[in-house]
């Protein structure tokens, strides 16, 4: 018999990319006229600020720092996260200067303030896939990156 | 925002409200035609007076007014269902407001009413991929503004924990409250961990009820009270708004948040100030809420909420009574209903009514609420 082989599959197409050395970047619009910088990437070709079309697409180094974090001790309502309970997510302010929201991979603990670089882990699994997605770590952390 | 010479002036004529709990042998028709019948009756009116009806709810699905009203009995007129998250109700009474206002109609009605799902609440209000990722839990997104508001003012949970215990010793004097015993500071901060730093008594709990009210541009009593003003703000470009999933904007913050800009429209709006106002039901679903929105909407510097709330400024007996109904953190937070019952507990300060919690003689109240999209509404009240 076939073995079905696992397969990654991240939780929505399009947030991050790989580059060929293995190190993962997250995806984003840039808005040519006034300098706005959005994430994730937007599809639409409108500026939220300036109300201008000159997006283009950028790619963000996937390093920043955490502005706030908070641990979830419940499981949330609604069904739509099948994550691991409790978890750690926040703000994470990245260094081309937007504002994301991230789940953060809390250990060592991290604080506000401190520097943290983005990695692809496993977020659930899903029959035969592992559902993927960004997580933002300590820069000396030792989790590795699966994506 | 200037008045206009032609518009009429709109007064709260009559009000009712259901006790705030859990009540799974209610339906939402059957509390909601309740509180219409009462507030027909609190405002002396009949039925068909009525020209118009505003209904707010979140989790009721369609025709959610239509069913409440068709226990009343149907006259022909319009009823419009309205959702805004936690500020509907205040969104229903800006659009009956707005109707008398500008002269379409004489008597109208604002109703709210919600039935609570079971647990913590099942948002819409994010992209499917934060859904995924469980960033739509509202105590964790008021957990960051918390960590945020920390960092750059000293506040300590404490200063939290302070907030609960005045508000759940205010809704010990409400018999409409779904919480109706005082805590102890203890008791908040060893309460269980939710989302840190808020623990369980940080959270204000969910209730089921409803709550009407008759506008007329024609009062008959001299109960009624004058809507001095009735402001939505739906959203600032650049503001971060953790509850609706929203990151500042590092480049583009705005100079006004929304609801430094909802309580600035209103103030000008009603000819009055932050200085004027008696009595405010502020936005406290979670407890350290309570304090920056004091802070935004005028009535204190930054940063000095925790302060003043330390020294008594915020209490019944206060300078400025704050959540004299208990707030969301004793009445519950039915939240389509949540903003017209904060609009009620003003209505019965400024007429004397409000028994064990009446605050000495005032005559200018202020009502805010809070709704994920987001949405900030701003209501101004006067004897």
């Amino acid at each position: 018999m076939m073995k079905i082989e696992r397969k990654a599959i991240p939780v929505m197409e399009g947030l991050w990319k790989v580059e060929a050395d293995g190190k993962p970047y997250l995806i984003g619009s840039r808005c040519e006229a006034c300098g706005e910088v959005f994430f994730p990437r937007k599809k639409l070709n409108f500026c939220m600020q300036c109300h201008e079309e000159y997006l283009e697409e950028i790619q963000f180094s996937g390093e920043g720092r955490v502005l706030a974090l908070t641990k979830v001790e419940r499981q949330p309502a609604g069904g739509f996260y099948k994550g691991a309970v409790p978890y750690t997510y926040g703000i994470v302010q990245l260094d081309e200067g937007v504002n994301i929201c991230s789940q953060l991979v809390d250990d060592p603990v991290l604080s506000v303030g401190e520097r943290v670089k983005m990695v692809v882990v496993k977020l659930y699994e899903e029959e035969n896939n592992d559902v993927m997605t960004f997580k933002f770590t300590a820069e000396n952390s030792l989790v590795r990156g699966e994506g | 925002m200037s008045q206009n010479a032609k518009w009429k002036d709109v007064y709260v004529q009559g009000a009712s409200t259901t006790k705030w709990g859990f009540f799974p042998n209610d339906s939402t028709s059957s509390m909601g035609s309740a509180a219409i019948v009462d507030a027909l009756k609190d405002a002396q009116i009949k039925w068909g007076k009525v020209e118009a009806v505003f209904a707010g709810s979140v989790y009721q699905g369609t025709a959610s007014g239509h069913r409440v009203v068709g226990e009343i009995g149907f006259t022909g007129i319009p009823i419009v269902n309205v959702e805004s998250a936690c500020s509907s109700g205040a969104t229903a009474f800006r659009l009956a407001y707005d109707s008398i206002r500008l002269g379409q109609y004489e008597t109208v009605l604002a109703i709210g009413f919600e039935k609570m799902p079971r647990g913590p609440i099942p948002s819409t209000a994010f992209p499917s991929w934060q859904l995924a990722m469980g960033f739509n839990v509202q105590p964790a997104n008021y957990a960051l503004e918390t960590m945020e508001y920390m960092h750059q003012y000293g506040a300590t949970v404490e200063d939290f924990a302070r907030v609960s215990v005045k508000n759940r010793r205010n809704g010990s004097l409400n018999p409409n409250a779904r919480f109706q015993k005082a805590v102890s500071t203890e008791e908040v901060l060893q309460s269980a961990m939710i989302a840190s730093p808020l623990r369980l008594l940080n959270c204000c709990p969910l209730a089921d009820g409803a709550v009407a009210m008759v506008l007329t541009s024609k009062p008959e009593s001299n109960r009624a009270i004058r809507v001095a003003s009735s402001v939505l703000v739906s959203g600032v470009y650049g503001e971060e708004s953790y509850q609706s999933g929203i990151t500042a904007s590092v480049h583009h913050y705005p100079s006004k948040g929304i609801v430094e800009k909802s309580a600035r429209e209103a103030f000008e709006s009603a000819g009055y100030g932050p200085e004027d106002i008696d009595i405010v039901q502020a936005y406290d679903s979670m407890g350290p809420g309570e304090l920056w929105d004091i802070e935004k909407l005028g009535f204190c510097a930054r940063g000095t909420a925790p302060e003043l709330l330390r020294e008594g400024v915020f209490d019944l007996t206060g300078s400025l009574p704050v959540n004299t109904d208990g707030g969301l953190l004793s009445r519950g937070h039915p939240l389509g209903a949540t903003a017209l019952a904060q609009i009620h507990e003003i209505v019965s300060q400024l007429r004397g009514e409000a028994g064990q919690r009446q605050v000495a003689n005032p005559k200018l109240g202020l009502a805010h609420a809070m709704g994920a999209g987001p949405n900030s509404a701003v209501t101004i009240l006067q004897r």
